[in-house]
């Protein structure tokens, strides 16, 4: 190997050790020692560059957006088999019915899709300040009688033309969604499940808070918080003054 | 109890022992902390759907590499590379300038970030990923003797560029224009 082959491969490659490379490195006279040498100092001096540090949750982000996805195609592949066993029994009342039930309340099925759009908030962990909470709610026009305990997500969203705010809370370390729909009550509560999802409505104020969760375990807890964040805390009976 | 599967598992271990490199080679390549951040993601996503053609536990970082890449690719119109032998008179690399000195970790940065991605790329690949000549040839459908070339050459500029900023960075210390 002559320095200009050498040369040539120190640039490309700086750790190579191939026998004719570090031979020639180790007897030239003419600087290809020194060459290699300043070529080491330069990788690392890269190599300390590039080594920025990856944030800190991007793994958690990652396995989030992965266990939402895996639970969609679960529940549509469950949901498939269902909708072919209705097709041989009874496929026109079985159509029927989800078209029905589908048109009557929209509020699940858009809070769903919304909720995988912004699958990120449900990684938050940090309480959201006072001020972020006031700051979203006055944003639809709505002033908090108390602070909505537990709230680590907080965001005024448009769900296609409803105008919500757009909640998550940690209950006993596992993520529950609430979306406030400010200008459309529904006429009471009802549970339901959406693509693996439970759900829960209640009519509030004069909007409907919808609360979905991998269960149904932290719903009356968040409920109770935005009911007395919104309308204030149940008053007193009088009998108990 | 909820049951996790064996290819959770996997899946869980992948993610947390190959994010921080996904990253950071997302990262140099694009340029943009949420894009980069949005790259990693997709990557894994694809990774997870992909988990089964997954054969040697040893190939895990460059097949993700290759993901990563691809994805980066569909979001950018990619240029050929314009290859070309290497001159004869090899540039000079003993400038007198000594890298260690040549700039802060601020100064490299920017120096990479300024390489054109034909540069950079198959530079990410060597420094980041651990290819070897031949694998970025394969990786990038040319021949190792070109990956050569855009690798002298992205060294070179980044030589240039540091040995820029030390001069700059000298007139400014001595109060010149």
């Amino acid at each position: 190997m002559d320095c200009l082959e050498f040369r040539r491969r120190l640039a490309a490659e700086p750790h190579v050790r191939d026998p004719d490379f570090v031979a020639h490195r180790d007897s030239c006279h003419a600087g290809c020692t020194e060459a290699w040498w300043r070529a080491q100092k330069l990788e690392r001096r890269l190599e300390n560059a590039l080594a920025i540090d990856a944030p800190g949750q991007l793994p958690e982000r990652v396995l989030l957006a992965q266990a939402t996805q895996a639970r969609v195609h679960t529940r549509r592949w469950r949901l498939g088999l269902a909708l072919a066993a209705s097709l041989v029994l009874a496929a026109g009342i079985g159509i029927f019915g989800w078209n029905r039930s589908a048109g009557a309340d929209p509020l699940p099925d858009i809070s769903v899709a919304h909720l995988h759009r912004e699958a990120f908030a449900l990684a938050s962990r940090q309480p959201v300040t006072e001020a972020d909470l006031r700051e979203n709610f006055a944003a639809r026009g709505l002033d908090l009688h108390e602070m909505p305990a537990g709230a680590v997500f907080v965001r005024d969203c448009d769900l296609g033309s409803y105008r919500t705010v757009h909640l998550v809370f940690r209950i006993e370390d596992e993520p529950v969604t609430a979306m406030y729909f400010v200008d459309h009550a529904i006429a009471a509560s009802r549970e339901f499940d959406r693509d693996g999802w439970q759900g829960r409505e209640v009519p509030m104020g004069k909007g409907t808070l919808l609360l979905l969760g991998a269960d149904a375990r932290g719903f009356a807890q968040v409920e109770r918080s935005m009911g007395d964040a919104l309308q204030g805390p149940p008053r007193q009976a009088l009998g108990e003054l | 109890m909820l049951r996790v599967s064996a290819r959770q598992r996997q899946f869980d271990a992948l993610v947390r022992v190959h994010a921080g490199d996904l990253y950071r080679f997302a990262y140099w390549l694009c340029g943009e902390d949420a894009r980069a951040q949005d790259l990693v993601q997709e990557t894994l996503l694809r990774a997870w759907r992909a988990l089964g053609s997954l054969r040697d536990d040893a190939a895990v970082k460059p097949w993700l590499l290759t993901i990563l890449r691809r994805e980066h690719a569909r979001g950018f119109e990619r240029k050929r590379f314009d290859l070309s032998e290497l001159d004869d008179d090899i540039a000079d690399d003993a400038s007198g300038i000594d890298p260690e000195r040549a700039g802060t970790d601020a100064q490299v940065r920017a120096a990479i970030l300024q390489l054109e991605s034909k540069y950079r790329e198959p530079l990410l690949m060597q420094v980041l990923g651990g290819f070897s000549c031949e694998e970025i040839a394969r990786e990038l459908h040319c021949k190792p003797g070109a990956v050569m070339t855009q690798l002298f050459r992205a060294r070179q500029k980044l030589r240039a560029a540091l040995d820029g900023g030390s001069a700059h960075a000298k007139e400014v210390a001595h109060g010149l224009p």
